[in-house]
């Protein structure tokens, strides 16, 4: 009789990859999430180093109102600006604005989010009313509330904006911790001793990452359209700042002769708010580990 | 007898549902002793793994245990505040549980787990917990621990994050262990694997293991005294040799009669008809009788007591009391 020999498995034989190698080689099959990926990089080269051809405040009364030509690209404004100064200079504001706003939605967000996922009860239903109260005003709506309320100005969007994105992220944590405290590994821990602030900091704040980072990426697009929305309804931004929004503002008087001023800072907007939500898209492919 | 290291007293573990209060575990009274394994046996929803979290209070939320005394070495685990229960689990009870892959932290590396456990309790700094779980991996048969503490859970295979669990359990020098269901996931090669180790772990650290299992080879194999648990209640207990030998109670005799043999060719298995009611349908009288094969009028009336029969054994059945009180 032939002999069978059993083999145990190798421990070499369990390969290990890199967590960030294999996360990696998944992103970067995703080809619109990394040119929007390389569009957004730019942008904050841009924001940092503010490579702007001209000064923002430099007039040029020779050419008020120029179409776009070798001297300026995206031609001038009603001032003899140029454009495309400004709109490089706006990147700035523009990203520091959404960045500021969405970092503090985020962060009071989670904490409200984990705190009603992981205790339940009351201070759970108190939680989840808030942010259905929230929720209950269109969007911008909100917003514009909230500024009427306590004035316009920069600051105060950035303020505006964050608390309109609170319930966003207390829903997306909720549901995340929600469904991470029930699995055998927080059992797990607990059974060894572990207390509750450990528990949420340590083992579930982790495992709410990937949601995390989606939304807040998809955050940052309608962060900057909430943004221009104000700026462009006087709002926000004054308009002697280059702010995209504002410069829809002022380019709406000239749309008939200049449409230009209307054209590139539109663009602009638009093209930052896809990249924004076609990376957010990508990370979720990414991240989600049950979409392999 | 052994020293009783834990010992469960009357326990009724309740569940509030909408269906209203559900027992779960209804007048549970066993013991632990030092160096020995309990199996505790019995189909899914006969309230083995509510017992074994009523013992260390982790029912969720919508349980709460009614009555009874859980008393490790005399002191009283349900009286203890949050804190002082907190310091017994992974300090002196350590539990590891049925599906090794989900019990241990996705995002977290193994290695920071398990030192989780010794800066928790023993209050170790970093190197010294790190030693500590590097030796802790060594002793429970893995290779290169250094290495496998900087890998993710879902780098490791089921037999070794099974390893791993149980290396944390123990990495606290807990005096009970209680198991639940602990090779269930696992392929039969290295069940017995896992098997060897615990029985090896209990023989060096003396602990009393509380084991719960549906398997009955492995109760066979491991265990020195059983418990066999049906809808909440215990039915049997008796030392691992009577047991199989001579099994009383109807149902203990219908679960080793369904265990298939190899060699003996049947048509059919052999097994027990029914199924578990429900806990809020529960039947009057016996428990099991809808599902027994020796039922008599009294056992849909009246619910028989745990009898204790030659002081070592004790069975909850009709039968049992008539035969002896005949005897008598």
């Amino acid at each position: 009789m032939e002999e069978v020999k059993m083999q145990e498995a190798k421990y070499e034989d369990f390969k290990i990859e890199n967590p960030m190698k294999e996360f990696a080689r998944k992103f970067l099959k995703k080809k619109s999430a990394v040119v929007s990926l390389g569009f957004i990089f730019f942008l904050v080269i841009l924001a940092i180093f503010q490579p702007a051809p001209y000064d923002i405040d430099e007039t040029d009364y020779d050419n008020i109102l120029s179409e776009p030509n070798s001297e300026h690209l995206f031609g001038t404004d009603e001032y003899g600006r140029d454009v495309l100064s400004r709109i490089i200079t706006g990147t700035r504001l523009s990203l520091s604005v959404a960045v500021t706003a969405v970092t503090i939605g985020a962060f009071l967000g989670s904490i409200l989010g984990i705190i009603a996922g992981y205790y339940g009860g009351l201070l759970e239903s108190l939680i989840m009313r808030f942010c259905d109260i929230l929720f209950s005003f269109p969007g911008l709506l909100l917003a514009i509330g909230i500024v009427a309320i306590i004035g316009p100005g920069l600051t105060n969007v950035v303020i505006a904006i964050s608390i309109y994105g609170i319930p966003t992220f207390t829903r997306v944590i909720r549901s995340s911790t929600l469904s991470i405290k029930e699995l055998l590994y927080i059992e797990a821990s607990r059974s060894i001793g572990v207390s509750d602030t450990r528990l949420l900091v340590k083992h579930i704040f982790p495992g709410t990452l990937p949601a995390l980072i989606v939304t807040y990426t998809m955050r940052m697009g309608t962060a900057i359209i909430s943004a221009a929305s104000l700026s462009f309804l006087g709002f926000g931004a004054s308009p002697t700042n280059p702010d995209w929004g504002a410069m829809l503002s002022t380019g709406r008087d000239y749309i008939g002769v200049a449409p230009h001023m209307l054209l590139y800072p539109g663009l602009m907007i638009f093209f930052t708010v896809l990249a924004f939500n076609l990376l957010g898209d990508g990370l979720r492919d990414t991240l989600d580990p049950k979409l392999d | 007898m052994s020293e009783k290291l834990l010992e469960v007293k009357n326990l009724r573990t309740e569940f509030h549902t909408d269906k209203g209060k559900l027992v779960a575990v209804n007048d549970v009274s066993f013991y632990v002793g030092k160096e020995e394994i309990v199996g505790l046996v019995g189909e899914s929803g006969s309230g083995k793994s509510v017992t074994s979290l009523s013992v260390l209070r982790l029912l969720p939320e919508q349980g709460n245990i009614s009555a009874g005394e859980v008393l490790l070495e005399g002191k009283d685990l349900l009286k203890m505040n949050k804190k002082d229960i907190r310091n017994i689990r992974g300090g002196d009870i350590a539990m590891i549980f049925q599906d090794p892959m989900s019990s241990l932290n996705p995002v977290l590396r193994v290695g920071e787990q398990i030192m989780e456990c010794t800066k928790l309790h023993l209050k170790y700094n970093n190197s010294q917990a790190r030693k500590h779980a590097i030796d802790m991996i060594k002793r429970v048969g893995i290779p290169v621990p250094e290495d496998v503490m900087n890998r993710y859970p879902h780098q490791l295979s089921g037999g070794m994050s099974q390893r791993i669990m149980i290396a944390m359990a123990m990495s606290c020098n807990p005096k009970v262990l209680i198991a639940d269901e602990p090779t269930t996931a696992l392929d039969v090669t290295i069940q017995a694997q896992v098997m060897e180790l615990m029985l090896e772990l209990k023989e060096k650290n003396k602990i009393g293991i509380l084991l719960i299992t549906h398997d009955l080879g492995v109760v066979a194999e491991m265990c020195n005294r059983v418990m066999v648990m049906y809808c909440g209640r215990i039915v049997e207990m008796a030392d691992v040799f009577s047991l199989f030998k001579n099994p009383l109670h109807p149902y203990t005799k219908g679960l080793i009669a369904s265990v298939p043999k190899i060699g003996k060719n049947a048509d059919v298995l052999p097994y027990i008809a029914g199924r578990v009611p429900d806990l809020s349908q529960m039947p009057k009288g016996c428990k099991f009788a809808p599902r027994c094969s020796e039922a008599m009028e009294k056992c849909y009336k009246e619910e028989p007591k745990l009898t204790n029969i030659d002081g070592n054994r004790q069975c909850r059945c009709h039968l049992i009391r008539e035969r002896s009180e005949i005897n008598e």
